[in-house]
């Protein structure tokens, strides 16, 4: 199969500085992808050589096939969206967007002008003269209203309130539905998002700790908490994460396949079993985690 | 072809503001220039005009070149332009600036000199207007020089802009540095000099403006042919 | 507004345990038409893939059923295969852990049985 996007052991350094380090990532067609990692972790990196905007230091990128350096075709599938870069300093919001729709094929002037109300942007305001969250909100009508086949969005809501990052979301997967696009979203917001995510890659540090279906994922990552020695039992060969104690209870967080039968065997036997959500277990992968007490002695 | 016309239109668009601050500061220029001069002659002070400047407009034309590549550069990458048509680009957009810019002044000077021709004033005294206002066939060969000027300009500190944008203020100021050591040994500036004397001897003769529109050319394409490769292997900066 | 999930559970296996829920309670019918993946999407706040996961594992189980073309539907008998389906769960889950339990503190089945017949508590 084609992929959309393929990273074929992509590295890159700045000096000394090792920031990617052999990624290799397949990613299909029409899915939304979450690219988590923490601040420095290496996602703007990633995806500005994905976009040809910066070369790896070694490495390949194909998009639909093709490698995108130089490659009016590959670039043309793409619309990237960032915190910075995005637009010229002396331009107007309505004149701004009239460039952008030269750029993209298969730019929707009416779903432009409809965020544009619903942003409630002034198409007569220079570009620098808007506020840190009005400017997300126009690289946001860009991405959207751009339609591009791989559609990228680089942390875009940076000084954007709660309310208008919602509309984000509401307008993200409302168009995503009516026109299937593969939509990469870059973030370190992650309980915001993880309900939109149809797959997640985790970076950490300039690789990739995880990726894989976000319900498949949350499926191998568990919270299980009860009596020590029952817990401990059962948690044998498990992949563990984390660890707290209180007085005679354990709680702990798990990466690991749990079958439906010793799922019953540990109720049976008074524990607790949920699911960890996406935003904890990216915490845990990332090392996250605060210094506790306990930990000193362990 | 399509995205050499988006390009023009975002440098369109994206100059419009610092050539309506431009123009306006030199239109201004031309009219303060006017009071002076009439106040002037009134003081007594005959054959003295104050009239704007042409190198003005060089020095808009060339800032214009440098500060459009570095800020644009980023931009088109960033909409998935290729350098090469970046490039392409950038090169149409230099000679229609230079073609507006130059047109522009010329109007300007016209203009000054028929107001100055109203208000009374000798052709002697406009001579010092670099373009009287009145033969026509000089005002298409003064278009041309303007023209040639500017888009040399142009393209020469759009190169400068390139090299900054890709090696960074130090290289840059190493490579000034390095080019005016080298004019201090003795006898390259002569040697310099003696290379060029007969093309700009040429343009002293009939052809001249031909001559001229044909070394400007040369001299834009030998620019971009440095800028080609230097834009080809710039990124993103963080 | 978005119906809130329990996020230390499978999304899509709440979908499909709405859905499931929704035709016991008799909301939805036999042959009715359950909402599409968007539609869930939608009402959830979630990605369509994932409201698509919960469905297709109803379709799996033979609770809903697909008219191509159409939509979902719930299938004939769902009522009574979730109910089925719920009771093995029960019988898992609760039964497994009372019997377990019994036999830690020593009680036979027999008295277990006395004991759920005399105890009082309960709705009926």
């Amino acid at each position: 199969m084609t992929y959309a996007v393929e990273c074929r052991n992509i590295s890159k350094s700045f000096g000394k500085n090792i920031a990617l380090s052999d990624i290799n990532l397949n990613l299909e067609k029409d899915k939304i992808y979450g690219l988590l990692g923490r601040n420095g972790a290496g996602k703007s990196t990633l995806l500005n050589i994905v976009t040809a905007q910066l070369f790896p230091s070694s490495g390949e990128v194909r998009i639909f096939g093709e490698a995108p350096y130089e490659n009016d075709r590959a670039l043309g599938h793409i619309c990237i969206v960032k915190e910075s870069g995005m637009f010229l300093k002396d331009v107007k919001v309505g004149d701004a967007l009239d460039i952008a729709s030269s750029f993209y094929a298969n730019w929707d002037n009416n779903l432009a002008e409809r965020l544009l109300r619903e942003f409630e942007l002034d198409r007569k305001k220079y570009y620098k003269n808007l506020s840190l969250g009005m400017k997300s909100q126009l690289g946001i009508i860009v991405g959207l209203a751009s339609r591009a086949p791989i559609t990228i969005f680089d942390e875009p809501y940076i000084g954007l309130d709660a309310a208008g990052r919602q509309l984000f979301y509401d307008a993200l997967i409302d168009d995503y539905m009516e026109n299937p696009r593969t939509i990469i979203l870059s973030t370190h917001l992650i309980d915001e998002v993880s309900n939109l995510l149809e797959e997640v890659i985790i970076l950490h540090k300039g690789t990739v700790k995880l990726e894989g279906n976000s319900e498949d994922i949350k499926n191998k990552a568990f919270y299980i908490s009860g009596i020590k020695d029952r817990v401990e039992n059962h948690i044998t060969g498990k992949k563990v994460l984390s660890k707290e104690e209180f007085g005679k209870t354990l709680a702990v967080a798990i990466f690991d396949n749990i079958s439906e039968k010793e799922k019953r065997v540990m109720e049976a036997d008074d524990l607790t079993i949920s699911n960890v959500p996406l935003q904890q277990l990216f915490i845990y992968l990332t090392g996250g985690r605060m210094i506790k007490r306990g930990d000193i002695n362990e | 072809m399509n995205k050499i016309k988006s390009q023009l239109k975002m440098h369109y668009i994206n100059s419009k503001l610092s050539f309506i601050i431009f123009w306006s500061i030199m239109l201004s220029i031309s009219v303060l220039g006017i009071l002076i001069s009439i106040f002037l002659r009134s003081r007594g002070y005959h054959g003295v005009i104050v009239t704007n400047n042409f190198i003005a407009v060089v020095v808009f034309g060339a800032i214009s070149g440098l500060v459009a590549y570095n800020e644009t550069l980023p931009y088109m990458l960033n909409m998935g332009i290729t350098r090469k048509s970046f490039v392409f680009g950038f090169i149409a957009y230099n000679i229609i600036l230079s073609i507006v810019l130059s047109i522009l002044f010329a109007l300007l000077t016209l203009l000054e000199g028929l107001v100055y021709n109203l208000l009374g004033f000798t052709s002697q005294q406009m001579d010092h207007l670099f373009f009287s206002a009145f033969s026509k066939g000089e005002i298409l060969e003064r278009v041309l020089l303007y023209f040639a000027i500017t888009l040399v300009a142009t393209a020469f500190f759009t190169l400068v802009g390139s090299i900054y944008y890709k090696k960074g203020m130090m290289f840059l100021f190493g490579l000034g540095a390095l080019i005016m050591l080298l004019m201090f040994i003795p006898g390259v500036p002569q040697a310099v000099f003696e290379a060029l004397k007969p093309m700009i001897l040429s343009l002293t003769g009939d052809k001249g403006y031909l001559l001229l529109m044909l070394y400007s050319m040369i001299f834009l394409l030998a620019c971009y042919a440095i800028i080609y490769p230097l834009a080809r292997t710039s990124q993103i900066k963080r | 507004m978005k119906i809130p999930l329990d996020e230390n559970k499978l999304i899509y296996m709440q979908i499909a345990e709405a859905i499931e829920d929704a035709v016991i309670s008799g909301e939805l019918n036999e042959g009715d038409q359950v909402y599409s993946t968007n539609q869930f999407a939608r009402l959830y706040g979630i990605n369509p893939a994932t409201a698509a996961k919960g469905i297709n594992l109803l379709v799996e189980e033979g609770i809903l059923y697909k008219k191509r073309g159409i939509g979902m539907f719930v299938a004939e008998g769902a009522r009574n295969m979730i109910i089925g389906k719920r009771k093995t769960k029960f019988i898992e889950d609760y039964i497994y852990k009372l019997i377990r339990e019994a036999e830690k503190l020593n009680i036979s089945k027999e008295e277990l049985i006395d004991i759920i017949k005399a105890y009082e508590g309960g709705n009926k």
